[in-house]
């Protein structure tokens, strides 16, 4: 992929973060004071911020000017859904905005046009989300054929849902596990998951809305099939535990970085 | 100094990457950085910063640094 492209593939992300970090400073205790001495201590003066609407409604609220973020919301919750919204709204500021930072580092080391070359333990981490992210597509695709199915498609389709659910869980994962910028690959496949988890949304909402028209799905049926998908998120969960032990026994082996 | 020379430099703690977790990247030894340019072959050397660079890598440690502290 062309530097130029990696670059704008991050301020995605950067993106992303920003928004969170706007969510989260509408429920914050004290969000000025809070955004003001995150903004220090974590040296954000010194990152360069897009003209994204994300990155400069975040700027507005560092300069003490918030603005009205409601689209922002409204296209966050449309692709991730009220529950991802963490309820520790302190610490989830907190996260965001660390995350921005580090992907802002990434950003700026890569648009430097030197060489980068992640390690093995952390190659293997993103390679894992990218398959997974790669079975996302797979199941997007069985998805369109199964919209018209009978029901018996539908415990596949909510375990395909789990599936993307499961993606976006390991990239979360892999990002809170390292005390570190993002590695590159899992940076790139980040805008691909928002969107793909946008569009699982939209298919599940109109599965639903067609169901319910209908009047035909038995709702145990339906209640065993969310299950299925809580056991198939807690399944698929295991290996991304995994990856980051062996990341974290990695970082011990090589011991401190200077 | 090759890409292996100055991976064992790392390994030993003599020299220490801008970004943790890279296997290939701009490196501080011996009070200098060290980087490949991004349009060098895969097996490239590794060759000193100019100082502009060099500028640039000494702002990025300092942002590494506060999110590590």
């Amino acid at each position: 992929m062309p530097r130029d492209e990696e670059v704008v593939a991050i301020e995605q992300v950067m993106d992303l973060f920003a928004t969170e970090a706007l969510l989260a400073l509408e429920k914050a205790d004290r969000p000025a004071e809070r955004l003001a001495e995150q903004w220090q201590r974590l040296g954000l003066d010194e990152l360069q911020l897009s003209d994204s609407e994300a990155q400069q409604h975040l700027a507005a609220a560092v300069a003490g000017a918030p603005m009205d973020s409601s689209d922002l919301r409204r296209e966050y919750r449309d692709s991730y859904g009220r529950s991802h919204v963490p309820p520790l709204a302190d610490q989830w500021l907190d996260e965001s905005l660390t995350r921005l930072a580090r992907a802002g580092v990434l950003r700026d080391v890569v648009a430097t046009g030197t060489k980068l070359k992640v390690s093995e333990p952390l190659r293997k981490a993103a390679d894992d989300l990218v398959r997974e992210g790669m079975q996302l597509l797979e199941g997007r695709r069985f998805l369109d054929h199964q919209q018209t199915a009978p029901l018996p498609g539908r415990k596949a389709q909510i375990l395909g849902y789990a599936t993307a659910l499961t993606a976006c869980t390991a990239y979360g994962t892999a990002v809170q596990s390292l005390s570190q910028p993002i590695p590159v690959q899992a940076v790139l496949l980040a805008p691909a998951l928002v969107y793909l988890t946008a569009r699982y949304r939209n298919l599940e909402r109109d599965w639903m809305v067609g169901r319910h028209n209908q009047v035909t799905p038995a709702k145990d049926q339906l209640a065993d099939a969310r299950w299925d998908a809580a056991d198939a998120v807690d399944a698929a969960a295991q290996p991304t535990r995994a990856d980051t032990r062996v990341i974290r026994a990695a970082r011990r082996e090589a011991g401190p970085s200077r | 100094m090759t890409q292996s020379e100055l991976q064992e430099l790392i390994r030993t703690g003599a020299a220490a990457p801008l970004l943790a977790g890279t296997e290939i990247g701009p490196t501080w030894y011996d009070g200098q950085w060290w980087h490949i340019p991004g349009d060098a072959p895969d097996d490239a050397d590794y060759e000193l910063a100019d100082a502009e660079l060099s500028a640039q890598f000494d702002s990025l440690r300092r942002r590494t640094r506060l999110l590590e502290g």
